[in-house]
């Protein structure tokens, strides 16, 4: 089998894996399958310069994204594993630091030189090692996200989540709370009748419709990004949007929980391409009468503006909405965004 | 305190082996035949642009199934060797089975059959559209459950609930879920319930559609496999509810809560409305965007599919824009559609350009056609390179070959389907084309429609009105000789089809014996029934008006009444002691009921009594009669009414009794008495 359909092959197992899941995985087992995916890719592919291997990871990534739409992880993964071969590059050839301001756009001359001539199969090591370090940094940012959890929530809290059934790190970041002998009620939001009843005995389950009676006695927000962008506006799970709104009407905190892998370095102009939607959630009966009738807007994310979030909790620290965009800095390059 | 017999299950429970799904890519139904060029098979059928099969198998791949066999007919095998190099690895194990010359489900499973490829219980799933939403987890569990309890619960049909276009109607038992009533071949939506049902608390239900998916035990191949004119899982149901007291087995049905959805097409209207709740949603996880494995779609708001080019797949700019007015669509790759036209519940294969001030409702469309100004296309199906001309309207339900030029004014096109060329028609038997201005137009035969299927499935037309009337007065016709009308007509039938033999050259009896089968399942009457019919249908024959004549032809179509009247020595080996015996008691009655076709026969006749020793006698020495039958029959017939014949039968009988004297004496002296 040659290297070519070897990786089709790979990248069809994967998707497969994705759509075979209902619910979904935890991101984070999402990323790291990402993850894996190319450096296996990387490895069979075994590109020549780092331009070659900026372009083929960059079309991997817009095939398996264009397949699964929801996922936008695939893509920030590629970009990350993309600036980390530059970085190692740079760090063989000795480049010197490219200048602040300049940067922001683009790598001056000599470096562009570097990169393009560079022999992939020196840093191949390095690079292979660096993509660990990455993985092992998704693995740990749930426990990072869980221990900010003390220094954000306080006795007393009055906390109002929202998908707690859905989402582990949630689920983390209140537990680490309750342990650290923090005394906070936690009032979560469920979507369906069946969460109420799993849902964790720390939580007063409430549904959607009755949040803005409990808003006035909340004193914090807690909400799960599906992804966030540089301009500090986010996707979280639909009905986030209503909770942020009365949370702002209320004066009240609104923190989202947001691992780094989640950060999508474009500017969305557009939400309606982000918008996946769910199920007709109609009983199946009425298919016989309604068939052709039927409008299905179930949205899986609602836009959450930056004004609405106070703040994002990552792996590192808490960033306010507008500080997200340095924050791309560490993890993306320029380059490979604007290429993209 | 558990008892042993469970305890002793225990062990193959924890290691329940996972279900092998076998799904059947192909339709066999000649009413798909206009389209054929477009679509060789029924699994590449385009629903929202993505062949049907695909669906199947993403909902197949949520589901515990690790091992799929594919199954299909040789002419469709590169087909199927596609969705194989597709799906592989998505599944543990994914084979294709191609058969030769298969021409129903039923040949299907008999293949699969004799190469011993199913080795325990089975997920059977006969139309490669079916659609479910769930992962049927429940199903199976309950599935699994039953066989422990009792290994005769072969079967498990799934159910989906919603009402269906067809009217099928089932009787289920409320509590268990047991089949209690399956409506004839003839007419589905019709059931012949006892007063004795309604005690046992089955509940007619008319409000359930069939998924076409079935939980199997190996039984089921067996059955097909020993009855090689069954045709489809239908056949299959029937004989088990007709012989429950025979086989003993017995068929489930779990119908799906509202929240689970499943449905499958099986006809152009289904398909349609498939296409409709998928573009709806209804299925997800199943929807189009993440079913099939190469095709890179992408949804938008009110239920709007485009198709995308692998190439250049934009993350960010919406570089697609249509008008409000269409809604429920799916469009294929670089179809253009102009802007002021109206679509909606559709899909538009890829290449395809629709101009301006279109009205297309509920239809679907193929690969680069070319459709003028101010077209109206409603419910209609249309293949591929179809050029339709500026103004044309296309009335509600038309089917449309490969690259037809539509006429614009074509007259008479109820029930028929345009294509380019003529129908072949020794291919298709049941259709036929003629030639209108540059196009053909293909009827069936039966003038039957081609939109639907017909009500059995079998495209048989019409269904007789008739039954409908007889069935309400059968209680009041109990006088009528006891003789209703399913089995006239049966008996119609059989004498219809000796006669057939009769003029054959070679005179095969297995062709006989199959087209009375299919007599008998058609007309779902009973095995006394068919015994009594068979014979007096035989007798009716005009050959068989003289003695010597009727007695060569009986030697000669020997095998029919041992097929009918005699226990087979071999398959009574096969069977357990209980079976056995109620097989020789059968027989038995039917010997019967072959005498009693006789006396039919002289009640209506009464010149045949001189006939009727010397063919008692003669079916006595040719080892169809037995003793037994004989005398319990003499025993009934009436001593006044039929004073004759009790008379002409008395030498008989006195032979019969000496024969074996030593052997039963006070039996003998009994019945001399009487």
């Amino acid at each position: 089998m040659d290297s070519n359909t070897e990786i089709e092959e790979l990248k069809r197992a994967f998707i497969f894996s994705l759509r075979k899941k209902f619910p979904r995985d935890s991101s984070s087992v999402i990323a790291n399958a990402t993850v894996n995916l190319l450096r296996k890719i990387i490895f069979r592919e075994n590109p020549k310069t780092m331009n070659d291997l900026q372009v083929s990871l960059a079309n991997h990534c817009k095939r398996l994204h264009a397949a699964q739409r929801s996922e936008l992880i695939v893509i920030n993964i590629g970009l990350m594993i993309s600036k980390l071969a530059r970085d190692e590059v740079l760090q063989k050839k000795g480049g010197s630091e490219p200048e602040p301001l300049y940067s922001l756009w683009r790598d001056d001359e000599e470096t562009t030189e570097k990169l393009k001539t560079a022999d992939m199969k020196k840093i191949k090591k390095d690079l292979q090692a660096s993509i660990k370090e990455l993985v092992t940094e998704i693995e740990s940012s749930r426990e990072c996200i869980a221990s900010q959890s003390t220094e954000l929530l306080f006795n007393n809290d009055v906390v109002m989540v929202h998908s707690l059934a859905t989402s582990k790190t949630m689920h983390a970041f209140l537990t680490h709370a309750a342990k650290a002998g923090r005394k906070h009620r936690v009032i979560t939001i469920v979507d369906e009748e069946e969460q109420s009843e799993t849902a964790p005995d720390f939580g007063t389950p409430i549904d959607l419709y009755e949040a803005a009676s409990k808003m006035p006695q909340t004193s914090k927000v807690v909400l799960v990004a599906a992804a966030y962008f540089p301009d500090g506006s986010c996707l979280v799970p639909a009905g986030g949007h209503q909770i942020a709104l009365l949370a702002k009407r209320h004066c009240i905190p609104v923190y989202v929980l947001a691992p780094f892998y989640k950060l999508c370095p474009f500017f969305m102009t557009e939400p309606d391409a982000l918008h996946t939607f769910r199920a007709n959630t109609l009983p199946f009966d009425l298919s016989a009468k309604s068939a052709g009738l039927v409008d299905c807007l179930n949205p899986a994310f609602d836009t959450l503006e930056s004004d609405l979030v106070t703040l994002f909790v990552s792996n590192t620290s808490c960033i306010i909405p507008s500080h997200v965009n340095r924050l791309k800095e560490d993890y993306y390059h320029a380059q490979d965004i604007a290429d993209y | 305190m558990t008892p042993p017999a469970s305890a002793f299950k225990k062990p193959p429970k924890k290691e329940d082996p996972k279900l092998t799904a076998v799904l059947i890519l192909d339709a066999f139904d000649q009413r798909f035949a206009p389209i054929h060029d477009s679509y060789p098979c029924f699994g590449t059928f385009p629903i929202c642009n993505v062949p049907v099969v695909n669906f199947c198998l993403s909902w197949l791949m949520r589901t515990e199934v690790k091992t799929v066999m594919l199954v299909v007919s040789t002419l469709n095998a590169k087909h199927a060797e596609y969705v194989q190099n597709e799906w592989k690895s998505a599944f543990d194990e994914f084979t294709v089975v191609t058969c030769d010359g298969v021409t129903s489900v039923g040949d299907c499973m008999r293949e699969v059959h004799n190469r011993e490829l199913i080795t325990g219980d089975f997920m059977l799933i006969t139309n490669p559209s079916a659609v479910v939403s769930s992962t049927l987890a429940p199903q199976i569990t309950e599935f699994r459950k039953r066989r422990r309890e009792n290994p005769d619960n072969v079967m498990t049909l799934i159910y989906s609930h919603r009402e269906n276009p067809e009217n099928f109607v089932i009787g289920i038992s409320t509590e268990t879920g047991k089949l209690h009533l399956y409506p004839a071949a003839n007419s589905l939506n019709q059931l012949r319930a006892e007063k004795k049902d309604f005690y046992e608390g089955v509940s007619i239900r008319r409000d359930v559609t069939s998924t076409g998916i079935a939980l199997c035990s190996r039984l089921i191949a067996t059955q097909f496999s020993d009855n090689f004119d069954f045709v489809g899982i239908d056949d299959v149901v029937r004989e088990i509810l007709s012989k429950d007291d025979i086989l003993g087995m017995s068929v489930h049905v779990d119908v799906l809560s509202n929240k689970e959805k499943a449905f499958c097409a099986y006809d152009y209207e289904s398909l349609l409305i498939l296409n409709t709740l998928m573009l709806e949603r209804w299925f997800h996880p199943v929807v189009p965007e993440a079913s099939d494995p190469t095709r890179l779609i992408k949804s938008y708001v009110r239920n709007v599919y485009l198709e995308e080019n692998g190439e250049n797949v934009a993350l960010k700019e919406m570089h697609w824009i249509l008008n409000d007015q269409c809604r429920t669509l799916a469009v294929g790759q670089k179809a253009k559609i102009a802007f002021d036209t109206v679509i909606h519940t559709s899909c538009i294969g890829s290449h395809t350009e629709i101009s301006s001030k279109c009205r297309i409702l509920g239809s679907i469309i193929g690969k680069n056609c070319k459709i003028g100004e101010n077209c109206h296309i409603e419910h209609a199906f249309i293949g591929d390179n179809v050029t339709i001309r500026p103004g044309t309207h296309i009335p509600k339900e038309t089917i449309i070959g490969n690259s037809v030029v539509f006429p614009k004014d074509l007259p008479g096109m109820h029930n028929s389907a345009v294509i380019k060329s003529a129908i072949n028609e020794e291919k298709y038997e049941k259709l036929q084309s003629h030639c209108i201005e540059n196009v053909h137009v293909a009827k069936f035969r039966h003038g039957g429609p081609f939109w639907r299927r017909a009500v059995d499935g079998k495209t048989k037309f019409p269904v007789e009105e008739e039954s409908d009337t007889d069935t309400d007065s059968t209680d009041s016709s109990d006088g009528n000789d006891g003789i209703d009308d399913s089995t006239r007509q049966f008996h119609d039938e059989v004498l219809e089809s000796m006669q057939k033999i009769l003029e054959s050259e070679n005179q095969e009896m297995r062709h006989l014996i199959l087209e009375i089968n299919s007599s008998k399942l058609a007309c779902n009457v009973t095995m006394d029934d068919v015994a009594r019919n068979v014979f007096a249908a035989f007798l009716r024959l005009g050959q068989n008006l003289e003695l010597p004549a009727l007695k060569n032809l009986i030697t000669k179509w020997m095998d029919l009444f041992l097929n009918y009247y005699k226990t087979n020595p071999e398959t009574l080996r096969a069977k357990t002691p209980d079976q056995r015996k109620f097989e020789i008691e059968l027989k038995k009655k039917c010997q019967i009921q072959m005498l009693l076709a006789i006396e039919d026969k002289f009640d209506r006749d009464p010149g045949f009594l001189p006939k009727i020793p010397h063919l008692v006698h003669f079916l006595y020495t040719s080892e169809i009669l037995e003793e037994e039958a004989i005398l319990e029959w003499e025993s009934t017939i009436d001593k006044v009414e039929k004073k004759e014949l009790k008379e002409k039968m008395k030498p008989i009988i006195d032979w019969l009794m000496e024969e074996d004297e030593e052997d039963e004496e006070e039996e003998e002296e009994e019945e001399e008495e009487e």
